[in-house]
């Protein structure tokens, strides 16, 4: 009797087991249809860039068993980390370096071992590892995606051969140049300063090369106070001021440059002709492609060395900027920026392979080869896939030391209401043909920076 | 019984009750309400109240104490008296809009079959979301002459071509889109205001040789000024809490120039974590709205109830005869050119978003491009989410004025013929109208930390009850109005529905009030879906799905005009064509509320 209960008993668990096995292999598909394997991304950004990055991604998608969603947050990106979200994403891709450390109790470090020094540039290392307590070794808590580079400055090839121009390497033939353009009756530049980015990135290029030392101090959340009264500071204004206020050095006028957007500054260049010169990152390229009008043979060169300036337009007192110098300390700048792949807490497998994935080499060959506008921040990312034409421009990014954009690194101050306010007022103060301003402007300029980093004057 | 066909909307009926007993006083019998959503009601405006309170409490909270030392501290900022006096400016484009509208009202009045399509036309505008209208206007006022038709036009006839997007003439252009967007609502109004008054009235004046002029001071507008209160209330409240109009239209280089209270929170806010100067700032936005509204509600009080589901005859042939031809020709013309102004922006928006990207970014729809017609805008804001996008934020819309309907009918007839004592009837009246004109900057932090809290943030149901709660005063407001003007229940033609009874209710108010109870569901219908702000502030980007993806594609404006325009046109096909159809319906719902 009781052995046969105990039949019976198995026959019915076995049962159960057998009639269990459909129901587990439909939560697996249950799994699937309520999203479960699904890694949200939010990144910043938008248009082509967004459907290069889902190129990118539907490597990943082909290769692994999740869904990818990207959210598109725009300029609000930074809600993202801020905020606690229902639906969060599982990865940020942040634009901003300088917000990894601010956000650290949302984020998670990187898995362990994803880290490779042979991929990542040594520079990185002062922006994303960060101790997970205070003594603690630091770790690395984002993985650099996406590197642009901001000391780029685009020209018109066609042009410059018919009026038998070179473009400038240094400050001086710059200012040079421009007389010249202006002399044939063409506007020297676009400048398109409508995004913030574009003008601060300009400003840092001038700063870095004329004072490496001094931008190194000044670029980190609240750098010491005293620095935007140091004479570096100033003269670095000088410099960019007196360029800038050449009458009709930009096109359309001052106004019309600080209300114009990037991609219109570019198409002001390549798409309407209205301007010789653009300072603006690599990735314009895709959009000088999408633009151009013929004639239009596209050149771009490395953001010129400061060297001195023509001691008489800058204005009075200028005797420090003595004409034909030999070059400030600094070489080419290198201005970068970057998109930082983060994780938010807690990580999923999901989230955790698809920044494995992120971190490969070969990873954004999609984006480098169909779309443009790309350079991995992954040196190991075979250079042969870019456009021959941006290649002055990726090389060194892999190979050279670089500083990130003075907007990226000090945080608050950087944005509209301190540094990017700052620099259109100054502009504003300036421009078109008001040069004998710059002096005072630039000690205006300091003073608001001094008074917005240290409202009380501590 | 009612003499239905009574040129002019008047119902007359003939009290009828028990002849048995002595005289009583001619009170209609008031049944009581005794529904569960009434308690729902209470429930929905804790949601606003409770949150207003806390900023008011977090506007008092200094790190010394508590005391008024956030309320200095923004007295001393100059940033803070730059915002306050483009506020002021604001409301002072907001009534001489008001102005320009009944001028328009008016002369509409004269050649009324010209203007019949025209008052359409004027207002496609007011379905549209402000940061559509940013946008649109933000293509036509594009700095490049190859691509802005201001600037093609002014160059055409050698005029130069001024930086719109600068600072200074940007407020050029928030003025025009501001006006391109209200301006049918105005006039609307008017017009059906207009529409009211007895003709006889007018006509006897004019037969006893009153002037046009005095006819205009003596008759007209006295009898207009409660449809003037409600457009002017409408029109100033709109324009003092303006604030994604501003924020889509703006370069970033003329913020400064444009800065008013609400995009001044915004940056307090977003700043810094300090949580008192902008609870201040929003107070000090809250104060003047709430001193305009109990205005209005004072003024309005003294008049009878109106009378509803007045479907405004438009067919009557009463068109005042204009006898001098060249004023009629005039008056024509005058009707085609703002109906061409009007067009204009939804022709230039329709045939951006057809255009391909590559064509859009450098060349107006006037020129010719190189790809012809494109659906390659289209597929951009496809694959960018904005199906998705109109799906979520159709449930948004749908769920939010399902929940106002449930809530504000109910509530509204408790208001009305529930049998409260007078002064809360007047206290909840005047605590609705407070509601009503709320900015949302006055409880978008406390409730975006609530949410936050919960986890809920970007989520769509609680979004959803938000909006209920933010939409709910208004129509409590308007449908008390409605509802006090019906027959008293049980008295009536319908004396069969039994209110208090769950479906009844909705039932009789169909019956009674149908004009404004379509009005209201229009309205929040409307107002929810073109929503930027309420959903950005309280639940973050991803809670505006549609405004996500505009602004996505805005970012880079004029070499994305053709997604730009895409998007644009699929977000406001839906709220467009709902108001369209309902348009007469809607303005007999509002105005049957007030002109009387």
């Amino acid at each position: 009797m009781p052995a046969d209960r105990v039949g019976r008993r198995t026959v019915l668990r076995a049962g159960a087991l057998a009639a269990a096995a459909p129901l587990v292999a439909a939560c697996g598909a249950l799994d699937n249809l309520l999203a479960v394997n699904i890694v949200r991304v939010a990144v910043s950004w938008s248009d082509t860039e967004l459907a290069a990055f889902q190129s990118v991604l539907d490597g990943f998608r082909r290769q692994y068993q999740y869904e990818v969603d990207v959210i598109p947050l725009g300029d609000d990106i930074a809600d993202a980390v801020s905020a606690q979200v229902n639906g969060r994403p599982d990865i940020v891709m942040l634009p901003r370096p300088g917000l990894v450390a601010e956000h650290l109790d949302r984020l998670d470090p990187l898995p362990a071992g994803l880290w490779n020094d042979t991929w990542l540039s040594p520079t990185w290392r002062d922006l994303v590892w960060q101790p997970t307590a205070p003594g603690r070794e630091p770790v690395p808590y984002g993985l650099p995606f996406k590197v642009s580079n901001q000391s780029a400055l685009w020209y018109r090839a066609d042009l410059f051969d018919e009026l038998n121009l070179s473009p400038p390497t240094t400050w001086s033939a710059w200012l040079e140049l421009n007389d010249t353009l202006i002399g044939h009756g063409i506007a020297p530049m676009a400048l398109g300063a409508g995004d913030g980015w574009p003008l601060t990135a300009f400003f840092a290029n001038v700063l870095r090369s004329c004072h490496p030392q001094a931008y190194e101090r000044l670029a980190r959340p609240n750098p010491p106070v005293e620095l935007w009264s140091s004479a570096e500071f100033n003269q670095a204004l000088r410099l960019f001021g007196g360029m800038l206020s050449v009458d009709g050095v930009l096109a359309g006028g001052t106004n019309s440059a600080l209300a114009q957007q990037y991609p219109d500054a570019i198409v002001d260049v390549f798409g309407y002709h209205n301007a010789a010169m653009v300072v603006s990152a690599d990735f314009a390229e895709p959009v000088i492609e999408e633009f151009k009008r013929s004639p239009a043979r596209v050149g771009v060169v490395p953001f010129p060395v400061v060297d001195g300036i023509d001691s008489g337009r800058a204005g009075p007192g200028d005797a420090d900027l003595v004409v034909g110098a030999t070059p400030f300390d600094g070489g080419h700048p290198l201005v970068i920026g970057a998109d930082i792949a983060v994780l938010l807490k807690p990580v999923s497998k999901g989230a955790a392979a698809l920044v494995q994935w992120l971190a490969q080499p070969t990873t954004p060959l999609p984006w480098i080869t169909g779309h443009g506008g790309f350079i991995a921040a992954n040196r190991q990312t075979p250079p042969q896939f870019y456009l021959p034409l941006v290649q002055p421009l990726t090389d060194p990014v892999a190979n050279s030391p670089f500083v990130f954009d003075l907007s990226d690194v000090l945080g608050s101050l950087g944005g509209s209401g301190a540094l990017f306010g700052v620099l259109e007022d100054f502009l504003r103060t300036v421009g078109d043909g008001r040069g004998f301003r710059v002096d005072d402007a630039a000690q205006t300029a300091a003073a608001r920076m001094r008074d917005i980093e240290a409202p009380h004057g501590n | 019984m009612a003499i239905e066909d009574a040129p002019i909307p008047l119902r007359i009926e003939v009290a009828v009750r028990e002849m048995s007993g002595g005289p009583v006083p001619g009170q209609p019998r008031r049944p009581r309400l005794r529904h569960p959503a009434r308690m729902v009601a209470l429930a929905l405006s804790g949601l606003l109240l409770a949150p207003i309170a806390v900023t008011c409490w977090y506007s008092l909270r200094t790190p010394t104490g508590i005391g008024l030392g956030n309320y200095g501290s923004l007295l001393t900022d100059s940033s803070v008296w730059r915002a306050i006096g483009h506020s002021v400016l604001w409301a002072l484009v907001a009534f001489g809009l008001v102005l320009l509208g009944l001028a328009i009202a008016l002369l509409s009045q004269r050649v009324r079959r010209v203007w019949r399509s025209l008052l359409l036309v004027l207002v496609i505008p007011l379905g549209m979301s402000s940061l559509v209208t940013g946008a649109i206007f933000r293509l036509l006022f594009d700095q490049a002459p190859q691509r802005g038709t201001v600037n093609a036009l002014l160059g055409a006839i050698g005029a130069g071509r001024p930086v719109w997007l600068g600072s200074g003439l940007v407020w050029v252009v928030l003025i025009c889109a501001f006006a391109w967007s209200w301006l049918g609502f105005v006039v609307s109004l008017f017009r059906a205001g207009l529409d009211a008054i007895p003709e006889d009235t007018v006509r006897v004046a004019k037969v006893e040789g009153v002037s046009s002029y005095h006819r205009l001071r003596g008759i007209l507008l006295p009898m207009l000024r409660p449809v003037f209160a409600v457009v002017l209330l409408t029109m100033v409240v709109a324009a003092v809490r303006i604030f994604d109009l501003v924020v889509m239209v703006v370069p970033d280089p003329a913020r400064g120039g444009t800065d008013v209270l609400t995009t001044r929170w915004f940056q307090l806010t977003t700043s810094s974590a300090d949580t008192g100067r902008p609870a201040a700032l929003a107070v000090v936005l809250f104060a003047p709205l709430i001193v305009v509204a109990l205005a209005c509600i004072r003024g309005l009080r003294s008049r009878s109830a109106p009378l509803d589901d007045t479907e405004q005859d438009d067919d009557r042939d009463d068109e005042v005869v204009v006898t001098r031809p060249w004023l009629r020709r005039g008056l024509w013309v005058l009707g085609i050119a703002i109906l061409a102004v009007w067009v204009y922006p939804l022709v230039m928006l329709l045939a951006t978003a057809v255009r391909s990207p590559r064509d859009a970014g450098v060349a107006g729809w006037w020129r010719p491009g190189r790809d012809g017609l494109s659906t390659g805008a289209l597929a951009e804001v496809s694959d960018a989410g904005i199906w998705t996008g109109v799906l979520d934020t159709l449930v948004v819309a749908v769920t939010a004025t399902g929940l106002v309907l449930l809530v504000a009918v109910p509530a509204a007839y408790a208001l009305a013929w529930g049998g409260l004592p007078r002064w809360v009837t007047r206290a909840t009246t005047t605590v609705l109208a407070i509601l009503a004109v709320a900015p949302v900057q006055m409880y978008a932090v406390p409730l975006e930390r609530l949410l936050a809290h919960a986890g809920l943030a970007g989520s769509q149901l609680p979004l959803a009850l938000v909006h209920a709660a933010v939409g709910a005063p208004f129509a409590v407001l308007v449908l008390r109005w409605a509802f006090a003007s019906a027959p008293a229940p049980g008295t009536g033609r319908t004396a069969d529905v039994d209110p208090d009874r769950g479906g009844g209710l909705l039932n009789w108010a169909w019956g009674h009030a149908r004009s404004t109870l379509t009005a209201v569901v229009v309205l929040e219908f409307v107002l929810v879906w073109n929503d930027f702000a309420v959903g950005f502030l309280i639940s973050g980007p991803e809670a505006s799905p549609l405004a996500l993806v505009l602004r996505g594609e805005a970012r880079q404006f004029a070499t994305s005009a053709a997604p730009v325009a895409a998007s644009a046109a699929v977000s406001s096909v839906v709220p467009v064509l709902v108001l369209l159809l309902t348009w007469r319906r809607v303005v007999a719902g509002l105005s049957g509320g007030v002109s009387r």
